[in-house]
């Protein structure tokens, strides 16, 4: 019974699933297109509170950390046609450059934190910190996540399968890895500009 | 011996779990939405005080049924059995959904018996006392997610790995069902705030959360009863001669 199945599937089958990740992509994207609608609706019953503290915060911070995610991607989609082509140590390096320019990002929003726990803001002082919290801190889950996947695709492919399969498997993830890694560029500047602009004088 | 006998029984334990949790925990149980943590506790208590009743036959069939999510878990764990030994008998995944399964469990049934003693005698206790009991047993319900993450994560990955031409449950099943446990991370700020969408009944943490699950669970539920069709006539077809 072990192997009943496996004669009508091997072959085409992985091919077949890669696209899957966008699938959750679509369903990532579309749940923060949930939060940012809900975000916009509160705001629209308190505007003057979501403006005024919308002002406290620091959209050049903001923007270098959406510059900063914008390299990272950057380097990670050379990586992503390195691979692609078979250079894979040249696809490694790029993945290790996307990561240094990367770690910036923790780094300020981590610095960005402090600053409003010291200057006494929590996710209890208002509506819009509750929001700006739970926000970046989702998105801050998804680049922590993004980061450890980028880190072991850095290691490159697995030299405990056969070279051909490991070779195979690398490509889909690497392939795979990339895209979330855009997702988290792309939905921090959603956020940059709806928490960070929207409001700022 | 039919290596699936029992399981279907066992997976239709999932969609009666469902409706059951529907009328016990949700309607009788005053959890559509549940109370909101702005309650004054006076004000709580009172609503606690009008509802006893109903609440304590809600939690009183809750409880006992919720050990259907278990038996549901053990028809997920057949279906994950039959494509890991497919693939090299790495039992690993069904492993953890199984345990992930037993763990959910206790996190429907603990909080029923917290919110079942709150509407054991609300008439004599004081508010405040029923408020935090109240507070406790959702703190427990929304913040042991991980336990239902761990399990449906499993499932999921093990859902992706069937290397069938038209796999036991489609790719997007799996991703779809993976994408709301992790979801469940927003409730993270649950216990942060009183009120507003991010509360315990707010829009993103009740109504967005809940009906996610609810429709999750009723995709797992439809793929493993079709899952466990097909691999009985699997089963029958290798071994029609038994």
């Amino acid at each position: 019974m072990q192997h009943s199945n496996m004669a009508e599937t091997d072959g085409a089958a992985p091919a077949k699933r890669a696209p899957a990740i966008w699938l959750f992509i679509a369903l990532d994207c579309t749940s923060f297109g949930v939060f940012f609608l809900v975000f916009m609706v509160q705001r629209l019953g308190q505007p003057v509170l979501f403006d005024q503290s919308s002002q406290h915060l620091d959209a050049g911070l903001g923007f270098l950390n959406a510059c900063i995610l914008i390299t990272s991607s950057w380097l990670v989609a050379w990586a992503n046609i390195a691979g692609r082509e078979g250079r894979i140590d040249h696809a490694r390096r790029l993945l290790l450059a996307g990561m240094a320019v990367a770690a910036c990002f923790g780094v300020v929003k981590i610095y960005e934190y402090y600053t409003k726990f010291v200057a006494g803001i929590t996710v209890a002082t208002n509506e819009f910190y509750t929001f700006y919290f739970a926000l970046t801190g989702i998105h801050f889950i998804h680049y922590v996540g993004g980061m450890v996947i980028l880190g072991i695709l850095a290691q490159g492919p697995s030299r405990y399968m056969p070279e051909a399969m490991a070779k195979a498997s690398y490509a889909r993830w690497l392939e795979g890895g990339s895209l979330f890694w855009h997702m988290v560029d792309l939905l921090w500047i959603f956020i940059f500009a709806l928490l960070y602009l929207i409001g700022a004088r | 011996m039919n290596p699936y006998r029992y399981a279907r029984a066992l997976a239709w334990t999932g969609p009666l779990l469902l409706i059951g949790t529907i009328i016990f925990w949700g309607v009788l149980g005053q959890n559509i939405p549940p109370y909101s943590p702005a309650l004054g506790a006076e004000e709580f208590a009172a609503q606690i005080r009008e509802h006893a009743a109903q609440i304590r036959i809600g939690m009183i069939v809750q409880m006992p049924i919720s050990v259907m999510w278990f038996t549901w878990s053990v028809a997920m764990w057949q279906v994950m059995r039959a494509i890991e030994i497919e693939n090299g008998s790495n039992q690993v995944l069904s492993l953890i959904q199984l345990f992930g399964g037993a763990f959910t469990t206790i996190v429907f049934i603990l909080p029923c018996s917290v919110w079942l003693a709150v509407a054991y005698r609300p008439e004599v206790m004081d508010p405040k006392t029923l408020q935090i009991m109240y507070d406790f047993g959702w703190m427990f319900f929304d913040m042991a997610y991980s336990l239902t993450t761990m399990q449906l994560i499993a499932w999921g990955v093990c859902m992706l790995q069937d290397r069938r031409a038209k796999p036991l449950t489609p790719a997007w099943a799996a991703w779809f069902t993976m994408f709301v446990v992790v979801s469940f991370l927003l409730l993270t700020m649950m216990p942060l705030v009183y009120d507003g969408p991010f509360s315990r009944s707010g829009l993103l943490n009740y109504f967005y959360e809940f009906g996610a699950f609810f429709i999750m669970w009723i995709v797992v539920a439809a793929y493993t009863l079709k899952a466990i069709t097909r691999l009985e006539q699997e089963h029958w077809a290798t071994n029609a001669a038994q």
